[in-house]
C-alpha cells in the first residue's frame, strides 16, 4: 500500500483517506467536513485548463479544494480508474 | 423572560441546510434585518407565521459547520450561543436544521449543539428529497438517539411547518435555557468521536441509503466539464451583463422620463422661486437619481439569488478560482465586477455574495474602475467631438477603437490595482478554499422575493437618503451666492460651486483643464452624466433636446484642443465622480475611511492619466 498526498491524484482516482495533517488552520474544518481517515474519496472533477482547484467526494458531500489544501490530506491508492460514485 | 420580549428561536445548522428557505416558510412577511455589530453579517429575525395562540421570534443564524468558527458568519453564530454576546441577544431555544439526504455530514454539528444545553429540537430538512431518492429514515429511532423531538420537514413543500413551530415552542417550557454552559473549544479526539457516534447512530437510522446525489452527480458532469462548463458559465456571465445593461435601461429610462415630465410639471404650475429650484433641481432630481438605480440592482439581484439557491455558485467560484486567485480575488468576484460593467452601485451591492471579507473588500475597491454605462454619454459627446469618424487599416473604425481602448484601460488597470493590492498585502493570501459544493435545488421563489425586497429596501433606506441629500447639498453649492444684477456670464459662476471650481481650476491646468471644465466638474461629481449637463450650463448652450448634444459639441470643438479633450477622456476612465457608488461603498463596508482612500486613490490616478496623456498629445500632435 503507498501513501501519497491527496495533492497529487487526478480525476477519477479513487483512494482511502489515511490521514490528515494536525496543526494546520483547516485541519479540523476538514474532519467537520467528512475528511476521516478510513473514508473512501473519489476525485470527481478537475478545474479547466489548469486541473486546480478539484473537486472531491466524501460519502456524498462534494467538496472542492485547492491543490494547495489537499496536500493536508493523506491518501493510499484503492483503484485509479473506477466508478466515479461511491456512496 | 417579561411579557414584552417575545421568546427567541434561532434557526441554526449548516450553510446548504435550507435553513433560510425554512425560515421564509416558518415567518411573515415583516422581518427585522439589521447588521450584528462590527461586521457585515446581516441578523435576520421575524416573528413566527405559524398560529400557535401565542407569539414567537424567529431568528435566522448565520450558516456555519461547527462552533469551532472560521468565516464571519461563523463567528457570528459562535458569539451568539456560546455567550460571547449580550445575553438578551441569546436564543431561548433552538432549532437545528438537518439535511435528511446527508445525515453524516450534518449530524455531528447537532451533537455539537446539543451539548450546549439549549432546548433543542430539530427539523429532518428536505425530507422530500430524501424521499424521492429511495431513501428511507427512522424518525424515530433518531429522535431517541437525539433525545430530543424531530420533526421531518419540507420547506419548499411547507411541510411539517405547523408541528415544527409546536415542538419549538414546547421545548421552550420544557428546559432551562442554556446560557450557564461554559463552551470549550473541541478537541480533534472529541471530533473524530462525535463522527463514530453518528455513525453509530446512522446504523440504526437508515434504514435505505437510496442515491440522493446522483442528480446532482449528473448535472455536475456538465456544469464542471472542462469544456462546457467554462462555456456554460461564460453564457451566464453575459446573459447576466446583458440583462443589467440592455433590460435594466428600460425601466430606469423610464424612470428617468417619469421624473423629468413631473419636474417640468412641477416647473410650470409653480411660479419661479427658489423653493421651486429647490424641490426641481435638488428633490425630484436627486429622488430620481436614487430610483433610477433600483432596476439595475433588483436585476442584479435576482440572477445572483437565483444562482446561489440554485447551488450554482459555488460552481461558478470553483471554475474561476485559478484565473481570480491569480490577482487575489474570490471566483465569486467575477459577477460583481463584471456587473460594474453596467453600473457600480448595484456591483458593489453584489459583492455581498463573497464569504471572504478581504476579497469583498478588494471587489468593491476595483469596481469603479468598471466602465459603468453612466461613463458613455461623456465619452459619446467627446469622442463624436474631437474623434474623426474615419477607418484605419481600411476597416476598424477610428472611434470605435477609441471607446474599445477607454473600456480596455478600465479593465486592465483594475487588474493592476488588484495586483498592487495583493502585493501590498493588503488583500492578505489569496485565502483559502474549501468549499462544499451543495446539492442541486429548484430555487424557492418566496426566498429570491424576500432577499429582493430586502436588498431594494436597503438601497433606497441606508444609500438613498445619502445620495438625496448629497444631491439636495450640490443644488445649493450650485445656486448660492445668486449671481448679482445685470450679471452675463452663467449663473453657475457666482455660485460657491462655481467658487470652487475656479478655485481648483490651477491644479486642472497642468492636464489641459480650463476653469470651464474645473466648473462642471463640481456638479459632475453627483454622477458622470451630469457634466454633460453641466457643460452646458456653463457654455450656456440651450439644448432643447437631452439627446441631442450637436450643439454643444460643436461648442467644445471650437473652445478645446485635441489634447485637451483626450485628457478628459483619460481623467473619467478613472475619476470618482459618482456620488451614489460612494455612498453605496461607505454603506456595505461601513467604513468612512475606506471610501475615502478609494475617493483618492481615484481622483489621484485620474489626475495623472489626464497628466500623461495631455503632454504626451500635445507633444505629439
Amino acid at each position: 500500500m503507498t501513501v501519497k498526498s491527496l495533492k497529487l491524484a487526478r480525476k477519477g482516482d479513487i483512494c482511502r483517506v489515511v490521514d490528515v495533517v494536525t496543526g494546520h488552520p483547516l485541519s479540523d474544518r476538514l474532519l467537520e467536513l467528512g475528511v476521516h481517515s478510513g473514508e473512501l474519496l473519489a476525485v470527481v472533477h478537475e478545474a479547466p485548463f489548469s486541473g486546480d482547484p478539484i473537486v472531491v467526494d466524501v460519502c456524498g458531500t462534494r467538496l472542492a479544494l485547492r491543490r494547495s489544501e489537499a496536500e493536508l490530506i493523506f491518501v493510499s491508492e484503492e483503484t485509479s480508474s473506477g466508478k466515479e460514485d461511491n456512496s | 423572560m417579561s411579557s414584552e420580549i417575545l421568546p427567541l428561536v434561532a434557526l441554526v445548522g449548516h450553510p446548504n441546510c435550507g435553513k433560510t428557505a425554512l425560515f421564509n416558510a416558518l415567518t411573515g412577511l415583516r422581518q427585522k434585518v439589521a447588521n450584528y455589530p462590527g461586521v457585515t453579517v446581516e441578523r435576520v429575525e421575524s416573528d413566527l407565521r405559524v398560529d400557535l395562540g401565542h407569539r414567537l421570534r424567529v431568528l435566522d443564524l448565520p450558516g456555519a459547520y461547527s462552533l469551532n468558527p472560521q468565516s464571519e458568519d461563523e463567528r457570528v453564530t459562535h458569539e451568539v450561543l456560546t455567550g460571547g454576546s449580550a445575553a438578551e441577544n441569546r436564543p431561548d431555544a433552538l432549532i437545528v436544521v438537518l439535511d435528511a439526504t446527508n445525515l453524516r455530514l450534518h449530524l455531528p454539528f447537532a451533537l455539537e449543539l446539543l451539548q450546549l444545553g439549549y432546548p433543542v429540537c430539530v427539523a429532518l430538512n428536505m425530507m422530500d428529497l430524501a424521499a424521492s431518492s429511495g431513501m428511507q429514515i427512522n424518525v424515530r429511532a433518531l429522535q431517541d438517539a437525539l433525545g430530543c423531538v424531530v420533526v421531518p420537514t419540507s420547506a419548499t413543500r411547507q411541510d411539517g411547518l405547523q408541528s415544527l413551530a409546536q415542538s419549538a415552542a414546547e421545548s421552550l417550557g420544557a428546559q432551562k435555557s442554556g446560557s450557564t454552559v461554559q463552551w470549550k473549544p473541541s478537541s480533534r479526539a472529541e471530533i473524530i468521536a462525535r463522527r463514530a457516534k453518528v455513525d453509530e447512530i446512522l446504523r440504526r437510522v437508515i434504514e435505505n441509503p437510496g442515491n440522493p446525489s446522483a442528480l446532482t452527480a449528473k448535472i455536475d458532469r456538465l456544469t464542471l466539464h472542462p469544456f462546457f462548463g467554462p462555456l456554460l458559465l461564460l453564457v451566464v456571465i453575459v446573459a447576466i451583463f446583458q440583462a443589467v445593461f440592455a433590460l435594466g435601461s428600460i425601466p430606469a429610462d423610464a424612470i428617468d422620463f417619469a421624473m423629468s415630465a413631473f419636474a417640468d410639471f412641477a416647473r410650470a404650475q409653480l411660479p419661479v422661486s427658489l423653493f421651486t429650484s429647490l424641490l426641481v433641481d435638488g428633490i425630484i432630481a436627486g429622488v430620481g437619481a436614487v430610483l433610477v438605480f433600483l432596476p439595475q440592482i433588483v436585476i442584479l439581484f435576482a440572477a445572483l439569488l437565483f444562482l446561489e439557491d440554485l447551488g450554482y455558485m459555488a460552481r461558478a467560484a470553483f471554475l474561476l478560482d485559478r484565473l481570480m486567485g491569480r490577482v487575489g480575488l474570490s471566483g465569486r468576484s467575477v459577477l460583481p465586477l463584471v456587473s460594474g460593467f453596467a453600473c457600480a452601485v448595484p456591483a458593489i451591492m453584489g459583492s455581498r455574495s463573497i464569504q471572504s471579507k478581504p476579497q469583498r473588500l478588494a471587489t468593491i475597491l476595483l469596481t469603479p474602475l468598471m466602465t459603468c454605462s453612466a461613463r458613455l454619454p461623456v465619452y459619446t459627446l467627446l469622442i463624436a467631438a474631437f474623434i474623426p469618424d474615419q477607418k484605419i487599416f481600411a476597416f476598424v473604425n477610428l472611434q470605435g477603437l477609441v471607446l474599445t481602448a477607454l473600456y480596455l484601460a478600465g479593465a486592465l488597470s483594475a487588474l493592476s490595482f488588484a495586483s498592487i493590492l495583493k502585493s501590498l498585502n493588503l488583500i492578505g493570501s489569496s485565502g483559502y478554499f474549501l468549499l462544499e459544493l451543495p446539492t442541486y435545488r429548484v430555487p424557492s421563489l418566496r426566498t429570491i422575493l424576500r432577499g429582493l425586497y430586502e436588498r431594494a429596501r436597503q438601497f433606497l433606506v441606508r444609500a438613498g437618503t445619502l445620495i438625496l441629500s448629497i444631491m439636495v447639498l450640490l443644488w445649493a453649492i450650485s445656486t448660492f451666492p445668486r449671481p448679482p444684477e445685470g450679471a452675463t456670464d452663467s449663473p453657475i459662476r457666482y455660485s460657491v460651486a462655481g467658487k470652487l471650481g475656479q478655485f481648483i481650476a490651477p491644479v486642472l491646468e497642468p492636464v489641459g483643464f480650463d476653469w470651464k471644465i474645473s466648473v462642471a466638474m463640481i456638479p459632475g461629481f453627483a454622477a458622470r452624466e451630469v457634466l454633460v449637463s453641466a457643460l452646458g450650463t456653463v457654455y450656456a448652450v440651450e439644448s432643447s433636446d437631452s439627446e441631442d448634444n450637436s450643439a454643444l459639441a460643436d461648442r467644445l470643438k471650437a473652445d478645446w484642443t485635441l489634447p485637451t479633450a483626450l485628457a478628459l477622456l483619460a481623467w473619467y476612465i478613472f475619476a470618482p465622480q459618482c456620488l451614489a457608488t460612494f455612498a453605496v461603498m461607505q454603506r456595505e463596508t461601513r467604513s468612512w475611511r475606506l471610501t475615502l482612500l478609494s475617493f483618492t486613490v481615484l481622483l489621484v490616478a485620474g489626475w495623472l492619466a489626464a497628466f500623461f496623456t495631455f503632454r504626451i498629445a500635445s507633444a505629439l500632435l
